[in-house]
């Protein structure tokens, strides 16, 4: 299968401080992969580095099949976390200086029709600072992606949107993808992950911590979890067999099992710690997983 | 190139349809404005209890002269009655030998002549006679007796008198700087009058006719109509003393205003407007960068090819501006009669020094720009620039006193003082060698080059970076690493 964006061993120093470290990273084409980590984790400058932004210190960035620093950056749109827009200029005249910069000779059509599409047709000769910060997000998105991109890198495209209006965005992310594009989506938002992203990359202090597609993880890193609740008492997880960790989310606790766990003898030990009032059996959330891998690395990092 | 050709037609538009921009640009036009309506007003509720001003023309003509001061009053009557004064119809001169405007002036009820007065002396051709009747006149100008006295020097109108040659000349003697009214009201005036009688005295029927020049009644008129307005020709002298010995020494020619003016002028708009230009370019840089709108850019276009559109488009804003304060400048001088052509020369070498004046500061005003975080960070780092960019005021003085001396030509071979320093220079003085120019453009597009690599250096690590500005030492790292 191509690979839009392949990276190999590639490291990033600032200083004496290792932003990425010794990055193995293959973005197969067509599809959208989430990039996830806590802040500072390297996650920005892999990303800069996939843009050209920055140059490895060490390593090869293959980007569209070039590895060279002019690899077209006309084939490549990119939606920073913060808004990276001219306040003085009316969003039409900035949409289309960003679309000539990509190489468009004649925006104006495309760059209306994305106005269209997105409900930004009265919004075409306001300026910038007179946006709202919803609508200066979807001004960003059309910016980054009315060019026709074959690889777009959307950092935290949802950011300060409603619920119709990242529906919207989600929508167009999707018809990217369909249209042949390889998407890249840093977000912190875990449900967004899960359900929009093909494959999943986690960094975590300059190094790869999971990377594959949402099986794949689950898989590989996943758990069955229950939450339970009991009446009127508070469950005493080191009690139960088969547990690795617990929980306590106030009103219940949730309850991760052993590879090995059996979920019907852990409700009976439930049952004999008082009445059991909810029993839910469910497979790990990306945001379990997420934490659960995260914090095993600041652990090993701490024992080491 | 169609990158930076984009990136420097935005930064262009955006400077100069910007409010800050129009506002700098219009505050010179009205300062002129005001410089110049001001006094006007003044003197017109002044006008009625203004004393009246005496003024001597030392007519050195041979035969009748020149009828100078005659005409003059008819000109000042003409004047304050608001209308020409009689016609030149009838008075025996063929009508097809006059201009065809004569009789048709449009006059002013109040003009530069208002308050004058005038009386013609009968002057000596000999030069000593001559000097000591300027001395003694020279002394009532000191005195306050005299505003101002005016020689007609004895072939001034000759049909072959040499042109250039004092004997030639007409001049105005004064202690002061400059007095408006009496340049533009007697000496431009007296300047046609004595034009006037020369082109007549070439004409040997009219000669013949009238046995002598144009009449008072008749120039007054055709000057009125051609409101001649230029002081270009007459000579401006301090006046006559006596040295040690007690020997007469001539008055000293003196520069005219706008010579005196233009090398300083030149000088301190090309700096003036790198400093109006670069300053918000610094600015606009240091917002962009906090804006992230520098990390949009540079994922569409080399760090190479936004600095380059940045500079172009930095540079155009200042040609506008500096082109739309010289040409206020020279219709202010116009305005004031004082504007003489200044050629081609001067103003091709001042646009080509200060578009590379803007190339070369600009670009270390954008590369400190983009290694700051705010304009206090920037003002730090500025220090070393602006040490370099006030450079050439540290020779200004000496370039306008001796333009062709060895220090002001050393001097304006140092790149970072060379844009200012030969424009003043140039316009100081036409002895200059054609190499010299040459060889400092030669010097600061190399200096350039080399400012703008620099530049670009530091512009594609600190356009992104963020954090603590960095120290000179850090900038230096930065030239040499990789992103």
């Amino acid at each position: 299968m191509n690979h839009a964006v392949v990276l190999s061993g590639v490291t990033k120093r600032f200083g004496r401080k290792v932003a990425v470290r010794a990055l193995d990273l293959k973005v197969r084409s067509g599809t959208i992969t989430g990039f996830l980590g806590p802040n500072g984790s390297g996650k920005t400058t892999t990303l800069r580095l996939i843009t050209r932004l920055y140059s490895p210190d060490e390593g090869t960035v293959e980007v569209l099949g070039s590895s060279t620093e002019k690899c077209a950056s006309d084939q490549l749109g990119y939606l920073p976390e913060e808004r990276g827009l001219y306040r003085s200029m009316k969003v039409l005249d900035l949409l289309c200086f960003f679309a000539r910069l990509k190489g468009v000779r004649s925006p104006d059509p495309d760059v209306r029709k994305w106005l269209t599409r997105l409900d930004l047709t009265d919004a075409a000769n306001l300026k910038v600072e007179a946006l709202s910060k919803g609508m200066a997000q979807r001004v960003q998105f059309i910016a980054a992606v009315v060019h026709g991109p074959r690889l777009v890198i959307l950092d935290e495209p949802f950011s300060g949107l409603d619920p119709v209006h990242a529906v919207q965005i989600g929508d167009a992310i999707r018809e990217l993808k369909a249209h042949g594009s390889t998407i890249i989506l840093s977000t912190h938002d875990m449900d967004v992950a899960e359900r929009m992203c093909d494959s999943l990359v986690l960094i975590h202090e300059g190094n790869k911590v999971l990377d594959g597609s949402w099986d794949e993880v689950r898989q590989r890193h996943g758990h069955r979890t229950v939450r339970a609740r009991l009446i009127g008492k508070t469950i005493d997880a080191s009690r139960l067999p088969g547990v690795v960790s617990s929980v306590d989310l106030g009103a219940e606790t949730a309850i991760t099992l052993a590879a090995d766990g059996d979920a019907q003898q852990l409700l009976r030990a439930l049952l004999d710690q008082g009445p059991v009032a909810s029993f839910d059996l469910g497979e790990s959330s990306l945001r379990e997983i997420f934490l659960e891998r995260v914090g095993a690395t600041r652990m090993e990092a701490a024992t080491a | 190139m169609n990158k930076i050709l984009l990136i420097a037609k935005r930064e262009f538009r955006a400077t100069v349809l910007s409010k800050a921009f129009l506002i700098s640009l219009l505050t010179m036009p009205v300062g002129f404005g005001a410089a110049i309506g001001l006094p006007r007003v003044i003197q017109r509720f002044k006008s009625d209890e203004a004393e009246i001003r005496q003024i001597v023309i030392v007519d050195r003509t041979p035969g009748r002269g020149v009828d100078a001061a005659e005409t003059l009053e008819q000109l000042r009557d003409q004047q304050q009655a608001g209308g020409p004064v009689g016609s030149a119809a009838g008075d025996g001169t063929p009508a097809g030998e006059r201009p065809a405007a004569a009789g048709t002036a449009v006059s002013r009820a109040s003009g530069p002549l208002s308050r004058l007065e005038f009386t013609t002396v009968r002057g000596s051709a000999d030069a000593a006679e001559a000097l000591q009747t300027h001395y003694d006149l020279g002394r009532r100008v000191a005195s306050g007796e005299l505003a101002a006295f005016f020689d007609i020097g004895p072939a001034a109108v000759e049909a072959r008198g040499a042109q250039g040659s004092e004997a030639a000349a007409i001049s105005y003697y004064t202690d002061k700087a400059m007095d408006r009214d009496l340049l533009l009201g007697v000496g431009t005036n007296l300047l046609a009058i004595v034009q006037l009688q020369k082109s007549a005295s070439q004409n040997p029927l009219l000669f013949l006719r009238e046995e002598r020049r144009y009449r008072p009644q008749e120039i007054a008129s055709l000057l009125t109509a051609a409101s001649k307005q230029s002081a270009a020709g007459l000579v401006q002298r301090e006046l006559p003393t006596r040295d040690a010995a007690g020997n007469l020494v001539p008055g000293q020619e003196v520069a005219s205003a706008f010579r005196a003016i233009l090398p300083i002028a030149a000088a301190l708009l090309l700096f003036v407007s790198v400093l109006i230009v670069a300053s918000p370019q610094l600015q606009g840089v240091i917002e962009e960068k906090m804006n992230r709108i520098g990390e949009v850019l540079l994922g569409s276009a080399s760090p190479f090819q936004v600095l380059a559109g940045k500079l172009l488009g930095m540079t155009g804003t200042g040609l506008v501006l500096s082109l739309v304060y010289a040409g206020g400048g020279l219709l202010a001088a116009k305005y004031w009669g004082l504007a003489e052509n200044i050629g081609f020369a001067l103003p091709l070498w001042f646009v080509i020094f200060q578009a590379l004046a803007l190339l070369l500061f600009g670009s270390l005003f954008i590369a400190v720009g983009s290694a700051c975080n705010d304009m206090k960070e920037a003002q730090n780092l500025l220090m070393p620039v602006s040490l370099i960019l006030s450079m050439p005021l540290i020779f200004l003085p000496n370039a306008l006193e001796d333009p062709t001396g060895s220090l002001a030509r050393m001097a304006s071979l140092i790149p970072f003082a060379t844009p200012s320093l030969m424009v003043c220079r140039i316009a100081a003085t036409n002895q200059l060698p054609i190499w010299e120019p040459l060889l400092g453009m030669a010097l600061v597009i190399g200096t350039t080059v080399l400012a703008i690599w620099v530049a670009a250096r530091i512009f594609r690590i600190g356009y992104l970076s963020t954090g603590r500005a960095p120290s000179l030492l850090e900038l230096t790292r930065w030239i040499f690493s990789r992103v």
